[in-house]
């Protein structure tokens, strides 16, 4: 019967270990497949060039990118730079955001201006909430404080609720001009434009929110750096036809892992499927419990784990710590021990419960903190493109 | 890299901080050059009227250091210096070719006053007087039907020119080419920047084909131009791969972040040193390092210094640019009497 377990863990650790591969060819793949450029080399750069390396880069999160040169140069003469990255508030807020936040203080702490539109708008649209009030409630009383908790700078950092700064639809009609129908069909696909309001916001808002920093009331046209997951890919595509019609520098991007979801390494972390996510407001007992049942890249029979050893890069634990724990050769080491099988599955889970509970217990914290957003809000009204004589 | 005395051939020509290993062939075909009797080493550079650089000089002190370590172990080998002085006026754009054509006699003398207190035991010669002679005008003969014959060759030929000179050379029948190819064909083993591995693989095929003979190509890690920060490498991607031309001080107009020996001053060095990007990661540009490799070997030519790399100062961008400073002014600007 024993070897029968055996002989079912180690087919376990082979799937394990595919899974793993399977994980690392797609990002690999990807960068062919959507002719980007591989972000090592920048890093070999950055690495050379910076006291320190955030992990977010370090550890290749940031594994690919579109036209990010220039803003080496702003990296180098520490002058400022610009980034956009919006968020859609239909959920609290989870640890997959946490990775983007990391990126933009990281940025941030370089030299870049962020500006943040939360697209409200968008989550009514999807009808991932029941009314445009109900996800300005969420944005103004869930996500705003939450993102100022992270620790931004008010002076360079613009965060704006899209029901609540009008003039950027007014921009919208600018750029919508130059997107046909057929294109934004072509890019999203027909479902994802099924009303004229999601065919308005995906065609023209969304394109003024990632444009907006180069209209004329913010300094005019500028390079622009977009955070993206690999499937948001297509929408900065089209922003960087849309600016070349304009007269505006095409956006670039730079591109990160996702944050393996808790059940399938392969998923990612979704704030509207509670299970696969650790939100910022979870409390330290939830996230025992979600941890606990989280997909190991560990195998069910203790004496094979320590044989053959644990497979981290199909591992949803170990990419929690992977992806959030500050420390370099705390994280490297547990990789090789996990690897190795001087880890077990139990010590690993026990590890990340304690980490992720103190970072998350942190932010709730800090969160609690925020008595104030208005430091952060963007107010200043955009007209230069309505103007007459 | 060890004191001569210890150096072997296998260990000179897999030199993480000098060769560039993703060309260089010699590496694995040590055994081979073992077995030859003698051997001519070739180095040849064009020139403009920007002066010497200090890059030159690594190619003269490489050369010279292979020759000896080549005699050290039983291979009479000797060591050549073209100065290409036809082909440095060959380009249309040139202006004054006459003063620069008068130049080269100025820079046989500068190279043999180079060789004399570095006791190099190079041998500097001119293009013209090597194109004057009947054997460059029989190899060229033999060659050149060989290559028109060739589409292999003349695809790598064209591999050789820029874009927008491509037409040109096609219509005088890739003309410069051949004639480097009749003149390096001569020798055994050149030495030369990572670019001009397409002139090496034709020369190549015409020793293995015409003469029955192998030759090699040496490849020094790429010259980067100094004063600049990372993100220069990075938005240049060009320069990054192949570098600059080592001996052309003029090379994509970076005449300013380059070190002349005859005219940049060592305060100009300091200024240009200090504000340029130095990296640990050997797969990245390094301008600072290559100086202090330049004024080494010089050391080492002058007082028999050992060509160990101090890994402690190459780890610490600081005491590398300190280093290599020291280094020039010590070991280059005051024995040749420079600018200080």
């Amino acid at each position: 019967m024993k070897s029968e377990y055996i002989k079912l863990a180690k087919k376990e650790y082979r799937d394990k270990v595919k899974l793993g591969a399977k994980i690392s060819n797609y990002y690999r793949d990807k960068i062919k497949e959507l002719q980007l450029k591989d972000f090592s080399k920048i890093k070999a750069y950055l690495e050379a060039f910076l006291p320190k390396l955030n992990p977010i880069i370090s550890r290749d999160i940031i594994f690919a990118h579109l036209d990010f040169e220039p803003f080496t140069t702003s990296i180098a003469n520490k002058s400022p730079f610009c980034i956009v990255s919006g968020l859609n508030p239909s959920s609290p807020l989870h640890l997959g955001h946490k990775v983007l936040f990391d990126q933009l203080l990281y940025f941030q702490s370089l030299g870049a201006d962020i500006y943040i539109p939360i697209t409200n708008d968008e989550s009514y649209l999807d009808g991932k909430v029941k009314s445009l009030a109900e996800s300005r409630k969420i944005a103004y009383e869930e996500i705003i404080p939450s993102i100022i908790a992270f620790g931004f700078d008010p002076k360079k950092t613009k965060i704006y609720v899209m029901s609540d700064y009008p003039d950027v639809y007014n921009f919208a009609v600018n750029t919508s001009k130059y997107v046909t129908q057929q294109y934004v069909s072509s890019i999203f696909g027909d479902k994802a434009i099924d009303n004229s309001g999601k065919a308005f916001y995906r065609s023209a808002v969304q394109l003024a929110q990632i444009l907006l920093p180069q209209l004329e009331e913010f300094g005019g046209p500028k390079p622009t750096l977009i955070p993206v997951g690999i499937d948001q890919h297509p929408y900065i595509l089209l922003s960087r036809d849309v600016a070349k019609k304009m007269d505006l520098i095409p956006p670039s991007e730079v591109i990160f892992k996702f944050q393996s979801s808790l059940l399938d390494p392969f998923e990612k972390m979704s704030g509207s499927k509670p299970n696969t996510a650790i939100y910022l407001s979870d409390d330290a007992k939830t996230i025992e419990k979600k941890i606990q049942r989280a997909y190991t890249g560990s195998v069910s029979v203790l004496e094979v784990h320590q044989k053959l050893g644990g497979v981290p890069e199909a591992c949803s634990v170990f990419s929690l710590l992977n992806f959030h724990h500050p420390d370099n050769e705390f994280v490297t080491d547990i990789f090789n021990r996990y690897k190795k099988g001087q880890i077990s599955m139990k010590e690993l889970k026990e590890i990340t419960v304690k980490f992720i509970a103190e970072i998350v217990a942190d932010h709730q914290k800090k969160r609690q903190q925020v008595k104030s957003i208005d430091g952060f809000l963007l107010k200043k009204p955009i007209n230069s493109f309505l103007s007459y004589k | 890299m060890k004191n001569d005395k210890n150096l072997s051939l296998k260990e000179l020509l897999s030199n993480k901080y000098l060769i560039n290993g993703e060309v260089s062939p010699v590496a694995v075909t040590v055994d081979k050059i073992r077995r030859c009797q003698s051997l001519r080493l070739v180095y040849g550079e064009t020139y403009d009227h920007y002066g010497m650089t200090l890059d030159s000089l690594k190619y003269y002190f490489f050369t010279a250091l292979l020759a000896k370590v080549l005699n050290q172990e039983g291979i009479h080998t000797t060591a050549t210096v073209i100065i290409g002085d036809l082909h440095s006026v060959k380009n249309k754009i040139v202006e004054n070719k006459d003063d620069l054509l008068q130049q080269a006699n100025n820079r046989l003398s500068f190279i043999n006053k180079i060789n004399s207190i570095y006791s190099l035991g190079i041998k500097p010669v001119l293009m013209s007087n090597m194109f004057a002679e009947d054997e460059f005008q029989k190899r060229l003969e033999i060659i050149t039907p060989f290559f028109n014959n060739s589409q292999k060759l003349k695809s790598l030929a064209q591999k050789t020119v820029l874009k927008n000179r491509l037409t040109q050379e096609e219509k005088i029948g890739f003309q410069y080419t051949l004639e480097e190819v009749a003149l390096i064909a001569d020798f055994d083993i050149k030495i030369g920047p990572p670019r001009e591995t397409y002139y090496d693989q034709i020369t190549n095929i015409v020793c293995r084909e015409l003469y029955q003979k192998d030759f090699y190509g040496v490849y020094l890690k790429p010259t980067y131009p100094l004063g600049f920060q990372f993100d220069y490498f990075v938005n240049h991607p060009e320069i990054e791969a192949f570098g600059l031309t080592p001996y052309k001080a003029g090379s994509n107009k970076l005449q300013d972040n380059r070190i002349l020996i005859e005219t940049t001053t060592a305060k100009e060095c300091k200024k240009m040193i200090d504000s340029s990007f130095v990296a640990k990661n050997l797969i990245l540009p390094n301008p600072v390092l290559d100086i202090y490799l330049i004024s080494q070997m010089a050391g080492h030519f002058l007082t028999g210094d050992s060509l160990d790399i101090d890994e402690k100062i190459t780890e610490n961008p600081e005491s590398l640019k300190e280093a290599a400073y020291q280094k020039l002014i010590e070991n280059i600007y005051k024995p040749l009497n420079l600018n200080l």
